[in-house]
């Protein structure tokens, strides 16, 4: 027989107290991200705030706002300005972002890539590899204001920043180059800021995910004979796929919102739009308009966010694993087969 | 396991808790700010009717405040208050450079200089009798101070008198961030040896006087006297202005000197500035009746400025940039506009202007090298103007210190001759041009009020020029310039077509005509 106490002990739950514990994650969740995600949809379909920032008399306007963003204008309209600014602007900011990112993600993926394989190679024995792991996370550290200024001190239009200083004195070019004025240039440099800065973080996700294959693979390829170039193909990509997947689905969407590099890279406030991406086109619309741009710029989020969720869901769709869907294809093709077997076997 | 029970409460109550106290201090400063505009409201109705019942100089606002704020976008206002009035006044002052923090950037990191060391405040420690003297400035751009201002006034805290630029000026003064400044005593006829387009850019919509500037802002052509000589054999100020009297003119005297230099000199520094003396002459103001207007000088501008930049008669150095000042060291260009402001010149390390700065400091590289003429047209440049807030309760300060900069001739000349600013007052600076006692010592020793002063006689400031669109209208325009000369428009009608669409997105309020 059970005392009392024996039987209370059996009744106590502690699941309770695990929903003390996330209670403050979800409340700073609500407060902080939720609801400013459902207000911005909600002044997406608002008219722009009042002259008098403080006050809010937003005037429901359905999707006009999405509609200054998305379809094309009409010439003759009242607001054809607006219309085609909106419009003009936010496409070129898309393929702007695209352009960037594009230039910035591919080339750091292969970079990487050949890093993280030769410091985990145990054959090739890298001297200083903790070192050379630090220093090359170190731009990562630094912030992008510091960056910003730093290439900024390194490239411009004149012939005062250092690259162009260095050019002129040495004779290899007459006219200093227009890194700012040409707006590929621009952008090649500002992707070759984000590469140099965010080369060592990918390296070190892959390489943590290299750390994470079984080494007895790579020793029964070893042993087995195949040479560097087939381990790699055939050893370390296949098996470090969720980690590609990974680093590919941050880096679409860090890219689809790349602000600062492409913001601050400008020459005092004079910020032309060819190297605008869409987050800044959101910030600028926003805060550079006198009367503060709330429909608009809130109409833009919503479709990027809509972009980045529609990009992202792509990237796991064509990722998905093949051959798991196949194999749990066939094992409901088998178990029909079976079920019809037991069917037929009663019929007879 | 009870004390485990109630570590886990209080760790959970302490992450909460946290959650909260942001909450908190929102709740407190939204506290603030209603209360003190409900105080503004109630302080304003009463300028209304005082301006109604006429011109009674009593001062409306308290004057038992412990602190006297005065704000500013840098330290030059809040500055010259320390130098000038407390000590007259007989109040105490001690200048800490360095100890007054960090400059912040909009996004709240530290700005650094060229090698890499967090730019610091000077700190400002003076009183007046048992007030205390606080500066407050944000070490930025006066294009930027509006961010700082509309979150100080948000947050509620002391402010006895700021400062406006030309470009905002008239989006504070028509706020309820403006009080009329008969609310502390002062009227338009107390400043009547004010240079009148300063007067009529203080008034407000409403038709009170809510700001006042201590400085006129005519401005001129700045020139190496040596390089005028050397290229176009020019010798005083008056020759050099016979060869830029007007725009043709001076796109002639571009060529020269471009040619006679062996293509490495400009004739001068910025599109920028150039543009800033087209502005002052354009014929309409950039918003009138809640619509853009885009004049025939806009258009002329674009043309002209395309074509000096293609031939290599203006450098492509942007305005305010360092590389804006590293280029008064070199002979790539020759000239600068520049008005008052950048004039001021003090032969010593602190105060000076633009130029001082430009031509390396006082003993620097092009230091005493440089002439200042008229130029091809008159214009004025920015210039400061000191509003009063309706929540000041130092009023009897604020009106002392309106006065000592911008009413009283003799604190007025004092300054004037201290620093070679171009006071706003027509008596004191006709007497200084007259007695001819200013020497700027980078304009090798040349009186630049005779010249300023000419200046300021013609400009017919038209002060309707001024919207409260300004600032963000100018910001469009010039990246369209900017795109212009570098060849990214085909025409000059598809810039405009650029930028009307700019302008659009960013003043959604206004009509655009095709």
């Amino acid at each position: 027989m059970a005392s009392n106490a024996q039987r209370r002990i059996k009744h106590v739950s502690y699941a309770k107290y695990g929903y003390f514990f996330i209670i403050p994650f979800f409340l700073v969740y609500f407060i902080f991200s939720f609801y400013p995600l459902v207000n911005t949809m909600r002044y997406s379909v608002e008219k722009n705030l009042s002259k008098e920032a403080t006050i809010y008399d937003g005037e429901f306007v359905g999707l006009d706002n999405y509609k200054h963003i998305l379809t094309s204008p009409d010439k003759n309209a009242e607001d054809y300005y607006v219309h085609a600014g909106m419009r003009e602007g936010f496409l070129r900011a898309l393929s702007n972002t695209f352009k960037i990112w594009v230039m910035n993600f591919f080339p750091q993926m292969i970079l990487s890539m050949i890093l993280a394989v030769w410091f985990t190679d145990a054959k090739l024995k890298i001297p200083a590899k903790g070192f050379f792991k630090v220093v090359m996370y170190m731009p990562n550290i630094i912030t992008a204001a510091s960056v910003a200024v730093l290439a900024l001190k390194m490239f411009s239009n004149d012939s005062f920043s250092i690259v162009n200083n260095t050019l002129l004195n040495w004779g290899l070019i007459d006219e200093p180059i227009q890194f700012l004025a040409d707006m590929k240039l621009k952008r090649t440099i500002i992707a070759g800021i984000q590469i140099w800065m965010w080369f060592g973080n990918t390296m070190i996700l892959l390489m943590s995910g290299i750390a994470g294959i079984n080494p007895s693979l790579f020793e029964a390829a070893n042993i087995d004979g195949a040479n560097s170039r087939q381990v790699f193909f055939r050893v370390t990509v296949p098996l470090l796929r969720p980690i590609l997947l990974f680093t590919l689905v941050t880096s679409l969407i860090g890219g689809m919102q790349m602000f600062d590099i492409p913001y601050l890279f400008n020459p005092g406030t004079n910020r032309s739009p060819g190297t605008q991406t869409i987050a800044a086109f959101i910030y600028q619309i926003y805060m550079e308009s006198r009367i503060k741009n709330t429909g608009h710029s809130g109409a833009a989020s919503v479709v990027l966010f809509i972009i980045t969720a529609a990009l992202g869901s792509i990237v796991f769709y064509i990722n998905r694993d093949k051959d798991e869907i196949a194999a749990k294809k066939q094992l409901k093709k088998l178990r029909k087969q079976a079920a019809k077997k037991a069917h037929g076997g009663l019929g007879l | 396991m009870s004390i485990k029970k109630t570590l886990a409460l209080i760790a959970a109550l302490t992450l909460i808790s946290t959650a909260f106290v942001g909450c908190d201090k929102n709740k407190d400063s939204s506290k603030a700010s209603t209360s003190d505009s409900s105080s503004k409201a109630s302080s304003s109705d009463g300028g209304d009717s005082s301006s109604s019942g006429g011109s009674s100089a009593e001062i409306k606002l308290p004057t038992s405040g412990k602190t006297f704020t005065v704000m500013s976008w840098n330290d030059e206002f809040p500055k010259m208050v320390a130098n000038y009035y407390i000590p007259d006044e007989g109040g105490t002052v001690e200048i800490k450079p360095g100890e007054g923090g960090d400059i912040v950037d909009e996004d709240g990191n530290p700005v650094t200089d060229e090698d890499g060391n967090v730019k610091k405040k000077d700190l400002v420690v003076a009183s007046l009798g048992d007030v205390e003297y606080k500066a407050q400035f944000f070490g930025v751009g006066g294009g930027q101070a509006s961010q700082y201002y509309d979150a100080y006034f948000l947050s509620g805290e002391d402010v006895d008198l700021y400062c406006v630029e030309a470009d905002f000026a008239l989006t504070y003064l028509n706020s309820s961030y403006a009080a009329p400044l008969s609310d502390v005593g002062l009227t338009k006829e107390d400043f009547s040896k004010n240079y009148d387009y300063t007067l009529e850019i203080g008034t407000a919509e409403d038709g009170t006087l809510k700001g006042v500037s201590f400085q006129a802002a005519p401005g001129g052509f700045v020139y190496r006297s040596d390089l005028a000589e050397k290229y176009l054999g020019v010798k005083t100020p008056d020759e050099m202005q016979a060869k830029v009297k007007d725009w043709d003119t001076f796109k002639e005297t571009a060529k020269t000197v471009y040619d006679a230099s062996s293509n490495e000199t400009a004739l001068t520094s910025t599109l920028g500035g150039i543009w800033q003396v087209f502005s002052s002459a354009r014929d309409k103001a950039w918003v009138t009746d809640g619509t853009l207007n885009i004049s025939d000088d806009v258009k002329n501008f674009l043309t002209f400025a395309k074509e000096m930049t293609d031939n290599g008669y203006v450098t492509k150095v942007n305005q305010w940039s360092d590389s804006w000042y590293a280029l008064g060291q070199t002979d790539q260009t020759m000239g600068y506009f520049v008005s008052t402001w950048g004039l001021k010149d003090t032969g010593t390390k602190n105060g000076n202007g633009f130029m001082t700065d430009a031509a390396g400091a006082v003993g620097g590289a092009t230091y005493g090298k440089w002439a200042i003429c008229e130029g091809p047209q008159p214009y004025f440049w920015g210039g400061t103007w000191l509003v009063v807030p309706p929540s000041c309760d130092n009023a009897d300060l604020a009106k002392g210190v309106l006065e000592y900069f911008c009413k009283n001739d003799e604190s007025m000349k004092k300054y004037a001759e201290k620093t070679g600013d171009f006071v706003n007052n027509k008596d004191v600076m006709a007497e200084l041009v007259t007695a001819g006692t200013n020497k700027n010592g980078n304009l090798g020793g040349q009186d630049q009020f005779q010249v300023l002063n000419k200046v300021a006689e013609k400009i017919t400031m038209n002060s309707s020029l001024i919207t409260e669109y300004d600032a963000s209208i100018k910001a469009s325009f010039q990246t369209v310039y900017g795109d212009y000369v570098e060849n990214k428009y085909d025409s000059v009608d598809a810039a405009i077509e650029a930028f009307k669409k700019d302008v659009a997105t960013k003043n959604t309020d206004i009509k655009i005509p095709s």
